[in-house]
């Protein structure tokens, strides 16, 4: 029942995760659609006040939650997601592209129509534009610098990494301490794009530091 | 759940987007994209880092757009030079750093930082000091500044004096130390014999003016914070500078002076004003950490050492808390500096 709730969820994200990187030119592949995701569940708490899903883990690849990749596949199996370029290594990696088939552009554009859905679909762009800027091949490097799934890789942990609670996101702890220091002088609130900048920005001060160096090698 | 915290290195990383130019500009200016003017910003010190030996140490001001037009020409150190040949001049460029258009400065040669920090209304505005050191202005105020030496670090030998934001009492200290107590900068004395101050000076058109901007300045390089001068076109309640911390604690600095000036007088019944105007602005004010009155004593030694005073934190700087009945409210503090008008071997 859970399970089921989680792909449910994870069926918006996956279809705007596709939706937003066509519109990039950019075919997402397995760990990049798992990695796009991430990124907006981490600025989810940020930017709209309730938190994205707990359900990522440090894996050996970088954050993964077992029910993007479920939702992917059902997405598939009904023929809003094409999948392309499949190809196999060893026997337990299997390496393909998904894009959007017509009826998954479809769905993409009634789902747009609801206002809540359309603000996450905006962050969804939001977070493509920086990562176009940076190169979508550096989307590892981008996730590996991120100050949550950085503590628990360092730290060793396997838990999920609750990224709806504000005591473990920590990129929602930096952000919300810059937010309010950029607000003090003020009377606008930060806007969402210059948020979402900011993070991007940030990771990539981090990615200058020694320490990141040293995560790189390690 | 036990709260975690970011480790080192990204909270080093978060201080420097909080210092980083671009986000001050956009913080200033609801119209400048952050992530596009870092990149702007980002092109305009490789420039001048690579031009600067041509350049030399003739200042000028390039006024920075995020508009594209591929159809101008590019800057080019010919381009600045002729521009600023007979009159100083604003360049004012594109994204990609191409010249929009030159407008001229009603200023002759002498390019100030009043002149292009009041041509910078509603804009960004690079001013090129020196080989060593570009200021950007938005809105009227100063952003932050580059230095081309390395702009890693912050500009010249500053770094042995700088504090972080909550100990800018410390700074002013120094700022009195190596700018004031002995006329080093900000040369008030209109009569330094008879102790008399200027009632202005320059571009300054009040006595507190002239202490004003240059402690403004000093605060603006030494402190690991925002700080924000009082913006040119607003009265009253306006606090005279705000230091805001990472994370949103905000520090005020109100600046008195006290003795004669060409015009007028200051005794202490004028700074017990000051005091109970500064309480009452911090009862309006919940979310300020804490405030100081930086006062300038320019009356005489006897009565500076007169002062009912809780501590004498340097030759010539007191703490104090009372003043004529008036008490320092309970989140400030009052530091009152005393003018030397001899120099030491006179002395």
């Amino acid at each position: 029942m859970a399970e089921s709730r989680f792909t449910d969820r994870r069926g918006k994200d996956v279809l705007f995760a596709l939706a937003v990187s066509s519109s990039s030119k950019q075919q997402l592949g397995r760990l990049a659609l798992q990695k796009f995701i991430y990124l907006f569940d981490v600025l989810a708490l940020a930017c709209r006040e309730v938190g994205g899903s707990k359900a990522f883990r440090p894996w050996r690849n970088g954050p993964y939650d077992f029910a993007i990749q479920n939702t992917v596949d059902a997405l598939a199996f009904r023929g809003f997601v094409s999948i392309s370029n499949l190809s196999f290594r060893r026997t337990k990696n299997t390496e393909c592209n998904y894009t959007l088939t017509e009826a998954g552009k479809t769905v993409v554009a009634q789902f747009k129509k609801d206002k809540a859905f359309y603000n996450d679909f905006s962050l969804f762009e939001e977070i493509a534009l920086e990562i176009n800027r940076r190169g979508w091949k550096n989307i590892k490097n981008i996730v590996y610098s991120e100050p949550t799934y950085r503590f628990a890789r360092s730290n060793f942990q396997g838990n999920e990494l609750a990224l709806n609670s504000q005591d473990a996101n920590l990129s929602w702890q930096l952000l919300n301490d810059l937010r309010k220091s950029f607000e003090v002088t003020r009377d606008k609130p930060m806007s969402r794009r210059t948020l979402v900048q900011v993070f991007f920005a940030l990771l990539d001060e981090y990615a200058t530091t020694p320490d990141s160096k040293f995560e790189e090698q390690s | 759940m036990n709260k975690v915290i970011p480790l080192k290195a990204h909270q080093d990383a978060a201080v420097a987007v909080f210092r980083d130019i671009s986000l001050t500009i956009q913080q200033r200016l609801d119209s400048w994209d952050f992530a596009a003017g870092r990149t702007i910003i980002d092109h305009l010190t490789k420039f001048l880092r690579k031009y600067r030996n041509e350049l030399g140490d003739t200042p000028f001001g390039l006024e920075l757009t995020q508009i594209n037009d591929p159809s101008k020409p590019e800057l080019t150190p010919r381009a600045i030079t002729r521009a600023n040949t007979n009159n100083a001049s604003l360049i004012s460029l594109d994204c990609e750093l191409r010249i929009l258009k030159i407008s001229p400065l009603n200023c002759s040669m002498n390019l100030s930082e009043s002149i292009l920090s009041a041509a910078s209304t509603g804009t960004v505005i690079a001013h090129y000091e020196n080989k060593s050191l570009v200021r950007f202005f938005a809105d009227c105020l100063t952003a932050r500044c580059i230095n081309l030496d390395d702009p890693v670090y912050p500009p010249g030998r500053i770094v042995r004096m700088r504090y972080v934001a909550n100990q800018y009492r410390l700074a002013i200290r120094d700022h009195y130390r190596h700018r004031v107590k002995y006329w080093q900068e900000t040369d008030h004395w209109a009569d330094r014999t008879r102790r008399r101050l200027y009632s202005r000076l320059g571009s300054c058109s009040k006595t507190e003016d002239i202490f004003h901007r240059s402690l403004a300045r000093w605060l603006e390089l030494h402190l690991d914070g925002d700080v924000k001068s009082k913006p040119r076109d607003t009265t009253g309640d306006e606090p005279d500078i705000q230091i805001t911390e990472l994370g949103g604690r905000i520090f005020l600095v109100e600046i008195k002076w006290l003795g004669r000036n060409e015009k007028t007088i200051h005794d202490l019944k004028w700074l017990k004003g000051a005091m109970n105007q500064f309480g009452k602005y911090l009862s309006k004010q919940p979310t300020v950490t804490s405030a100081t009155i930086v006062a300038y004593d320019a009356r005489s030694k006897d009565k500076f050492e007169a002062l009912n005073h809780v501590e004498e934190v340097e030759d010539g700087c007191r703490l104090i808390e009372e003043c004529a009945g008036a008490r320092v409210p309970a989140r400030g503090d009052c530091m009152v500096f005393y003018l030397e008008s001899t120099t030491a071997s006179q002395s």
